[in-house]
């Protein structure tokens, strides 16, 4: 049985551009001089998720939850151990060699370092015109105007055209990946981090700049960040990735107003400026606690209960396109609704 | 905040003026421009600003971790418990470091050593500078360990550095800096390559660290939110100087300078409706600062005097300072000014 998680279908929604079955993604670990295999990790466990046309989701968690190899997979770079992903309806298993290209054009994808993904002994012009040059978008001749085009797009001058990446700013270099993935006239873009490794008021720049762009392309955007206030601005929605699996998903301003996973919750308590304040669970929180059986989280949770180890908790509904993989779901939103009152309670005594 | 002790309000350390340069041959680069800070016992500074600002060479300077093309300009005074150690000897410097001032980088990984035993790297010090013995500077070692909140301490000190997380390893780092228990804690952005709920914890160990220690802390972030949370004081710099300082509650409510109100605009929040408002254009060349103030590019509010002359800096109420031309109060301040 697969729940898919996607919004309440009897309202009108604009129809599924990607969506990820029960993808599970198996790593082999090998040991020894002779990498003899010892058995797998699985660094993603049933994931189920649908993108809309127009969307933006976010996947939120810390290093190591998964949230880039899922936006690997989503975008072809990866294939999954087991599971499906689905572009327009179809399989990508599907697919033959011509749909397979058409789907790589149209799902594209931004990367965290320009350092590292701009080729560096390329000028600016080679590396934004590589991709529409391959799949022969536009006639030569055109090339250099396309070209011209999307850098004036993302803000870039076109006297940047022979220049070298080293040449530009973080922030620049990232407009200019951005250029790269959108001159491919992609439906979907999937952006790992794109801002995180900038300055704070580069981020701004960054961020609005994705945003202007999807109203007037008409882009689906996947955003993966660790970043929640970031998250929260730009996502319609936000998926919480825990240890390979999804823990929770919801509309990005209810998801922060009323976090109902203890792993979101407590996310949302570290973030500086938060209001408020959980105790961080135990200093051992870097012990891989991925099992078989039962909740991955409840080695690190303060709700935990004997059912938690017995049995892995579903994602289950609590509430319009809400839905949450814990037990005590109800409890836990229950409880950070009291920690929300009591913060108000104080401030209004303070003021 | 107390106020107790008398000594808790004392100078642990002090730059007046200080510059950095960077001399390469395509031109002189002034990194640092005229740094003055002052740091108090018991108390933390949070120096904010972004990449290119000069925080982290602030420090780095302090620390007399700079050498060729890179040189403290004449003129410059670092001041330590009252002592000028700006002009000590490279021996001299080594003898202070990690005894009196202690620092703690960004990337534990690369900053640890991967051939020794993290409990060998936190007695290096106590042997080197307390002259202990081997077994006592390891029983110390593990004691340390302990403090910042490594479990099962005595069998995590014969683990190397590549056994431990990230937050592991920073939390080794803190143990070695705060062995030989200095006055002076120099912490570069230590939180940034950690997770946010690994950061809150090591945000919480160095506060509780701060009070049991007295420790000073220099902590150098990009991001307001973990100053609001660990810090006392903040000086904001931009393009070499301090444009801004006070208490941290002040100047994070009530931001003066044009740039510090729109670093605080440009950062999405959790809880507020209010679109991000970027700031446009990016920071002026370090090898050719423009002569008035160096914000003035990117400034809404900027005027001719600005263009012309680097603003001095003014004293607001609640201990703030700000450098910015809006504040003199000598000149009759433009309408439609700062008040929003």
């Amino acid at each position: 049985m697969t729940l898919v998680l996607e919004p309440n279908p009897t309202h009108d929604h604009p129809p599924v551009v990607l969506r990820a079955n029960n993808v599970c993604l198996d790593y082999p670990v090998e040991t020894g001089a002779f990498r003899r295999k010892a058995g797998f990790v699985r660094v993603l466990d049933s994931i189920d998720l649908v993108l809309r046309r127009g969307e933006t989701l976010a996947l939120l968690g810390e290093s190591g939850s998964g949230k880039s190899t899922l936006g690997r997979i989503l975008v072809g770079l990866l294939s999954p151990t087991s599971g499906v992903v689905e572009f327009h309806d179809r399989s990508l298993t599907d697919f033959g060699r011509r749909e397979r290209r058409a789907y790589h054009r149209k799902v594209q994808m931004v990367f965290q370092d320009m350092a590292d993904s701009l080729d560096p002994r390329m000028t600016i012009r080679d590396i934004v015109a590589e991709g529409p040059s391959a799949h022969r978008l536009v006639p030569r001749g055109d090339l250099n105007r396309l070209v011209r085009r999307y850098l004036d797009l993302v803000g870039i001058p076109g006297s940047a055209l022979g220049k070298y990446p080293h040449e530009f700013s973080g922030g620049q270099r990232q407009r200019i990946g951005i250029a790269r993935a959108l001159i491919m006239q992609p439906e979907v873009v999937v952006a790992d981090e794109p801002i995180s490794a900038l300055d704070v008021s580069i981020q701004a720049q960054i961020l609005t700049l994705f945003e202007d762009l999807r109203k007037e392309l008409n882009l689906t955007y996947i955003f993966i960040t660790h970043n929640l206030a970031a998250a929260r601005y730009i996502a319609d929605r936000i998926a919480v990735l825990y240890q390979g699996g999804l823990v929770e998903v919801g509309e990005a301003k209810r998801l922060i107003a009323a976090p109902s996973h203890p792993f979101t919750q407590s996310l949302l308590s570290a973030a500086p400026g938060a209001k408020i304040r959980l105790s961080q669970t135990a200093p051992n929180v870097d012990a891989d606690s991925r099992t078989e059986i039962g909740c991955r989280y409840r080695t690190r949770c303060g709700y935990a209960e004997a059912i938690c180890a017995q049995v892995t908790p579903e994602n289950r509904s609590i509430a319009d396109n809400h839905f949450v993989a814990c037990h005590r779901a109800n409890d836990v939103a229950t409880a950070w609704k009291i920690h929300q009152d009591t913060v108000l309670m104080h401030e209004g005594r303070r003021s | 905040m107390q106020t107790t002790a008398s000594f808790e309000q004392e100078t642990v350390l002090e730059c007046c003026n200080l510059r950095t340069y960077i001399h390469t041959r395509r031109g002189l680069v002034r990194a640092v421009d005229g740094v003055d800070l002052k740091l108090k016992a018991g108390r933390a500074l949070g120096l904010v600003g972004e990449s290119g600002s000069g925080k982290s060479l602030t420090a780095f300077s302090i620390m007399g971790l700079i050498d060729e093309p890179v040189r403290i300009e004449e003129g410059s005074v670092i001041r330590l418990e009252g002592r000028d150690i700006g002009n000590l000897s490279r021996k001299q410097l080594a003898g202070l470091r990690g005894s009196r001032i202690a620092m703690v980088f960004q990337e534990p990984m690369t900053a640890l050593n991967p051939v020794h035993t993290v409990g060998w790297q936190v007695g290096e010090p106590l042997i080197l500078h307390l002259g202990m013995t081997k077994a006592q500077a390891k029983k110390r070692a593990i004691e340390l360990l302990d403090l910042v909140g490594i479990k099962d301490a005595a069998r995590r000190a014969d683990d190397y550095p590549h056994q431990l997380s990230g937050g592991m390893r920073q939390r080794v780092m803190i143990a070695i800096a705060l062995a030989c228990d200095p006055a002076v804690l120099l912490a570069d952005e230590p939180t940034t390559a950690l997770d946010v709920t690994v950061q809150s914890q090591i945000l919480t160990i160095l506060a509780e660290l701060r009070k049991r220690l007295r420790v000073a802390i220099l902590l150098i972030t990009h991001d307001l939110g973990v100053v609001e949370e660990t810090c006392d004081d903040v000086a904001v710099m931009y393009a070499g100087r301090i444009v801004e300082r006070g208490p941290v509650p002040e100047v994070l409510q009530r931001p003066r300078h044009p740039y510090t109100r729109a670093l605080l605009a440009s950062m999405p929040t959790l809880d507020t409706e209010a679109t991000l408002r970027p700031i446009p254009g990016s920071v002026p060349d370090a090898r050719s600062w423009p002569k008035g103030c160096r914000f003035a590019s990117r400034c809404e509010f900027v005027t001719g005097r600005c263009l012309d002359e680097y603003p001095p800096t003014f004293a607001g109420d609640a201990g703030a300072e700000v450098a910015c031309w809006l504040y003199d109060e000598a000149q009759p301040r433009s309408q439609g000014g700062l008040q929003r």
